[in-house]
């Protein structure tokens, strides 16, 4: 089972002979993978002067399913993916590119394609864990209502909150990418429609007057990964957008109804290490970025705001990963990883901030090439503070279990 | 000038002297055609050889998959052997089968790349990437997935693009109808 690593992951970006697939013809092959799981989470959120909140679930299902369609017209080749997730019950065309080969390693790619970005694997099938390194708690909405006092409960919100706080993730933006890669080396630069909150456009402003948010916006992404040939891989990338804002709806507090933020303007910067050497794997990856929201308009009783807030919005985030991996047998192995997120939120009135480490273990088992077994367990413990009328402190954790079955071909 | 003996032997001369460079050009531009035409024709040659060879080598394969199928007691028989056997030469007429050749694997070895891999076999009909720790990607060579009774099955694994461990197909039942 491999990770995205380093190199050889912006390396399979721009070619596609590595991958595994089943040959149809010289013109089309297929790959994929189905993706099922159990989990269970327990979480505790203690606001001071409240009572604390217990929550506690499980799930059951599959999770992802996606077909690839790989094509080769020499020196052209395409690929698109079919997935269907759990999340949403819906099909997605995850991503849909062409890549123009050129002769010197340099490869020109157009259409919808993943981010360069980060060292952990999109795709369940590269992940050396069930769950992802940064990403809020399962119950994120209660968190996120209490941190700093947002009060309000919303998958738009949350989404938008989490695409700021945690921007190195599993993307994908439309656009054209250049890439070049030899043996050691691999570059790649990358104009799209967005990197952390847009998407379907590039640039512009659709609206008579400028000042509602339509969301549209550009976004820009390089990235640069260098094989030392020793197991030691680097790679330091980042990305940068703006827009002219974001909205959704809102289902807490009452006084409104939906937001529309401001301008808005985002960076992230991103640098990884790796080192390889017999049957142990190492990894260190720092994240940094910054996303500003401009005040903008509730569609409610509060008439200029940014997420319902009279005021601009700015976040901070620094997210980092320690993750070691070891092969015990021709069939095994264990994965020990510690991460980490610190979040500075200034909100105008109010200030808040977050630290949060998590802390998990998880055991690989392939039955054969294609079917593997992954058991995690990890422990998420995080405080937050904020200086709102009467003080909105606490902390939370969580404890995650899950048994994770993939089938690959 | 009166016309002498002595005055047309040396106009003779003169007119020979002078042509002779002429002549010497026109031999040396036919030697050049010459030499362009035995060009071509070794390059015509030349292709003419590689396809001859190329057609040698397609001729050999189908041999070998068609016995195979035969040995393997496949149903259905037709004139390449059986029908599993003539729908993988019909439906797939594109596959290389330079892997269908035992003297072809003689190159696979522990440590060389998926690159060399290919030269020697051809590209795999069907790989995965491994969810195994210390396998990257297989490749299998095969003519059909479910058809055990089939000999022809190899197996590569691959570990940061080196072969680590592979199974060649068993010939032995096939050689005896090469």
């Amino acid at each position: 089972m491999k990770n995205k690593i380093a190199i050889a992951s912006a390396f399979l970006a721009a070619s596609s002979f590595s991958m595994g697939e089943i040959v149809i013809n010289e013109f089309l092959s297929f790959e994929g993978f189905v993706d099922s799981s159990y989990t269970n989470y327990q979480g505790e959120l203690d606001v001071d002067g409240t009572p604390t909140v217990d929550e506690s679930d499980n799930t059951f299902g599959v999770n992802q399913v996606e077909i690839s369609w790989l094509f080769d017209f020499d020196p052209i080749t395409a690929q698109i993916d079919l997935e269907y997730e759990e999340a949403g019950d819906d099909f997605n065309v995850e991503q849909a590119f062409v890549t123009y080969h050129l002769d010197n390693g340099s490869a020109i790619t157009a259409g919808r394609y993943a981010s360069m970005l980060g060292f952990e694997a999109f795709e369940p099938t590269g992940l050396y864990q069930y769950s992802t390194a940064y990403g809020l708690p399962a119950y994120a909405s209660d968190a996120l209502g209490a941190l700093g006092g947002f009060g309000f409960s919303s998958n738009d919100a949350v989404a938008i909150l989490e695409n700021a706080i945690f921007p190195v993730g599993a993307r994908y933006a439309q656009g054209v990418k250049y890439t070049y890669e030899d043996d050691n080396a691999f570059f790649g630069a990358s104009i799209q429609d967005g990197s952390v909150n847009y998407d379907n456009r590039l640039g512009g402003d659709s609206d008579f007057d400028g000042t509602a948010a339509d969301d549209g916006g550009y976004g820009a992404e390089i990235a640069f990964a260098y094989d030392f040939g020793n197991g030691v891989t680097y790679f330091l990338g980042g990305s940068y957008e703006e827009g002219d804002g974001v909205s959704g709806s809102v289902t807490a507090p009452a006084q409104i109804t939906s937001f529309d933020t401001g301008d808005t303007e985002s960076y992230v910067i991103n640098t990884y290490l790796t080192y390889e050497t017999g049957a142990w794997l190492f990894a260190a990856e720092v994240n940094y970025g910054e996303s500003e929201f401009d005040a903008g308009s509730g569609n409610g009783s509060v008439p200029s705001t940014s997420f319902g807030l009279p005021a601009d919005i700015e976040i901070e985030s620094l997210t980092a990963l320690l993750m070691a991996n070891f092969a015990y047998s021709d069939q095994a192995s264990v994965t020990g990883r510690v991460s980490y997120l610190d979040l500075d939120a200034d909100l105008g009135l109010i200030n808040a901030d977050a630290q949060a480490f998590k802390y998990t273990v998880a055991h690989n088992y392939a039955f054969t090439d294609n079917l593997l077994l992954v058991t995690e367990l990890s422990y998420t413990d995080g405080d937050f503070d904020s200086n709102a009328a009467g003080g909105v402190d606490g902390d939370f954790e969580e404890v995650l279990a899950a048994v994770e079955l993939i089938f690959t071909f | 000038m009166r016309i002498s003996s002595l005055n047309v032997s040396v106009l003779a001369v003169i007119a020979v002297v002078m042509t002779l460079p002429v002549q010497s050009t026109f031999a040396d531009a036919d030697a050049s055609v010459d030499a362009e035409r035995i060009a071509r024709l070794e390059q015509r040659l030349s292709q003419l050889e590689q396809r001859l060879a190329d057609t040698e080598q397609e001729t050999k394969e189908v041999k070998v998959l068609a016995s195979s199928a035969v040995a393997s007691g496949g149903n259905g028989a037709s004139v390449l052997g059986d029908q599993k056997t003539f729908d993988i030469l019909a439906g797939s007429a594109w596959r290389n089968l330079r892997w269908t050749q035992e003297e072809q694997w003689a190159g696979i070895k522990k440590g060389i790349t998926e690159e060399q891999v290919v030269e020697l076999l051809g590209k795999a009909p069907r790989s995965v990437k491994s969810m195994k720790p210390r396998v990257d990607k297989v490749l299998y060579y095969e003519t059909s997935i479910r058809d055990r009774s089939n000999s022809l099955r190899g197996k590569i694994s691959l570990k940061d693009d080196e072969v680590v461990s592979f199974q060649k197909p068993l010939f032995g039942n096939t050689s005896q109808t090469k």
